[in-house]
C-alpha cells in the first residue's frame, strides 16, 4: 500500500515538475502552462524551450536551460526595421515596417522562412489565429507611410498570404484575439472590437473610448483583457468577449 | 585648427558616432549626456512598487501582470478579482522587453539579455547574462537637433540627456 502511495506521489511530483520546466513535446507556447503571455508589440517571445528575440534587423534564437542559462543557437537576418514577433502554433509571425514575415519552427533552433506579405510602409504588429493573420498598419513620423488600417490575411497552405480585407482606422497600434473576437488598439480612436467569426467579413461591433490604447492581451486567467494605455494599464472583464466591461486601472 | 576639427568630425562620422558641421566648437547651453557606470547599469534588484512614469509593454504570467517602465525596470502587479494590485518593482536599467517561462524572467539590460529567477520576487536573482546580443540601434543622440556634448563611452552607458550651460560642444546633428 505504501508503495502505491509513493508511486502516486512520485508521479504527481513529476507532473508538477513538468509544469515548471514544461515537458510539452510539441513546443507550442500556448500549451505550456508555465509560459506567460505577451502583447503584440513584443520583441521577445517564448515558444517551447526557446526564447526568440527580434532586434533591429535579425531574429535570434536562444535555448532556455533549466539552470536559467541561455545558449544563443542561431541568428537569421531579416532586413531593416523589424518591430514585433508573435508566436502561433508552430510559427512565428514577424512584423517589420515593410512586411509581415512568417517563419516555421520545424527545427526550433533555426526558424525557416515560409512566406511574407509586403505592405505599405508603416508600423505593423500582427496576431494570428487558425488560418488567419491580423495586421495593423499605422502611419506617422516614426513609422512612415500614410495608411491607418487593419489588414486581414489568409495564411494557410499558400505560398504567400492572401489579403482578404482591409478596414480603415484612426491610428492603430497593437491587437489581441480571443475566440472570435479581435481587439484592435486604435490609439486615441479607442479600443475597437471586431467579430471575426467569418474573417473575410469581419465586422466592427463596438468601441471603448476614454484612453489612448496601445496594446492589449486577452488573458484567460480571470477572464480579463489587459490593455496598455497612455498612463499605465486598464483591465476589462471579457467574460463576454464581445462586451468588454471596465474593471480597473493602474494609474 | 579648423582642418583638424573637420578631420576629427569626418572620422567620427565615418565610424557612425555622430555627424558634424564645419564650424568650430561652441560654448553655450547644450545637451549633455547622462551616464550610468557599467556596474550601476548592471544593478538589478527588487524594490517596492513605484508609480508608472513612462509605461511600456505589458505581459501576463500566472496571477501576475507586468508593465515595463521604459529603460528603468518592470512594474509587477498581482491580479486580484480583476484588479492589479501593485506588488513590486524590479529595477533593470535599459529594459524594454520581457518574457517568462517557469520561474525565469528574460529581459534586456540594455543590449544584454539577462535571466532573472523570480521564484522569490522580494529578491530576484540574476541567473545568467548574454552580453551584447540585443541591438535596437537606439541612437545615442539628444532629443533635439543642434550642438551637443560628444558621448564619451569610457564614462559608461548613456541613459538620458540634460541641458547644461556653459559647455563646450563639438558634436552636432
Amino acid at each position: 500500500m505504501k508503495k502505491v502511495i509513493y508511486t502516486i506521489l512520485t508521479l504527481v511530483s513529476l507532473a508538477s515538475l513538468c509544469g515548471i520546466t514544461s515537458c510539452s513535446k510539441d513546443g507550442y507556447s500556448e500549451m505550456s502552462p508555465s509560459t506567460g503571455t505577451g502583447g503584440s508589440l513584443a520583441r521577445f517571445t517564448i515558444s517551447g524551450n526557446y526564447l526568440y528575440a527580434v532586434d533591429q534587423n535579425a531574429l535570434k534564437t536562444y535555448r532556455t536551460n533549466t539552470d536559467g542559462s541561455l545558449n544563443h543557437v542561431s541568428t537569421v537576418v531579416l532586413g531593416a526595421d523589424i518591430e514585433t514577433i508573435y508566436p502561433y502554433k508552430d510559427k512565428l509571425f514577424i512584423g517589420s515596417r515593410e512586411a509581415m514575415y512568417i517563419y516555421k519552427l520545424n527545427n526550433p533552433e533555426l526558424p525557416e522562412f515560409e512566406q511574407m506579405a509586403s505592405h505599405v510602409r508603416a508600423c505593423d504588429p500582427v496576431v494570428a489565429k487558425d488560418n488567419y493573420a491580423y495586421v495593423t498598419v499605422r502611419s506617422g513620423n516614426t513609422c512612415g507611410g500614410t495608411v491607418n488600417a487593419l489588414y486581414i490575411y489568409q495564411v494557410d497552405n499558400l505560398n504567400y498570404p492572401q489579403l482578404l480585407n482591409t478596414y480603415s482606422l484612426h491610428g492603430p497600434y497593437g491587437l489581441g484575439i480571443k475566440d472570435n473576437t479581435l481587439y484592435v488598439c486604435d490609439g486615441a480612436g479607442g479600443l475597437r472590437i471586431f467579430d471575426v467569426s467569418n474573417p473575410s467579413g469581419a465586422t466592427l461591433t463596438g468601441t471603448r473610448a476614454g484612453y489612448t490604447f496601445y496594446d492589449c492581451i486577452p488573458y484567460d486567467y480571470d477572464n480579463v483583457l489587459i490593455c496598455m494605455v497612455d498612463g499605465g494599464m486598464v483591465i476589462y472583464d471579457i467574460s463576454n468577449p464581445q462586451d468588454p466591461v471596465f474593471q480597473s486601472q493602474t494609474f | 585648427m579648423k582642418k583638424k576639427i573637420l578631420s576629427l568630425c569626418l572620422l567620427g562620422m565615418s565610424i557612425g558616432l555622430f555627424s558634424c558641421n564645419r564650424g568650430a566648437p561652441i560654448q553655450g547651453t547644450v545637451w549633455v549626456p547622462k551616464y550610468l557606470s557599467k556596474s550601476e547599469a548592471r544593478d538589478i534588484r527588487s524594490k517596492p512598487p513605484q508609480a508608472v512614469s513612462s509605461g511600456g509593454k505589458i505581459y501576463a504570467w500566472q496571477d501576475f501582470v507586468f508593465q515595463l517602465e521604459s529603460n528603468a525596470g518592470i512594474h509587477v502587479y498581482k491580479l486580484v478579482d480583476q484588479k492589479p494590485q501593485p506588488y513590486k518593482f524590479i529595477q533593470v536599467y535599459g529594459a524594454q522587453e520581457l518574457s517568462i517561462r517557469g520561474n525565469y524572467l528574460y529581459t534586456n539590460n540594455f543590449t544584454d539579455i539577462v535571466t532573472l529567477d523570480i521564484s522569490n520576487m522580494d529578491q530576484v536573482l540574476v541567473k545568467s547574462r548574454v552580453e551584447n546580443t540585443f541591438a535596437l540601434g537606439t541612437s545615442t543622440l539628444p532629443p533635439q537637433q543642434g550642438f551637443f556634448q560628444c558621448v564619451d563611452t569610457t564614462k559608461g552607458i548613456v541613459v538620458g540627456w540634460e541641458k547644461k550651460n556653459n559647455i563646450e560642444a563639438t558634436c552636432k546633428y
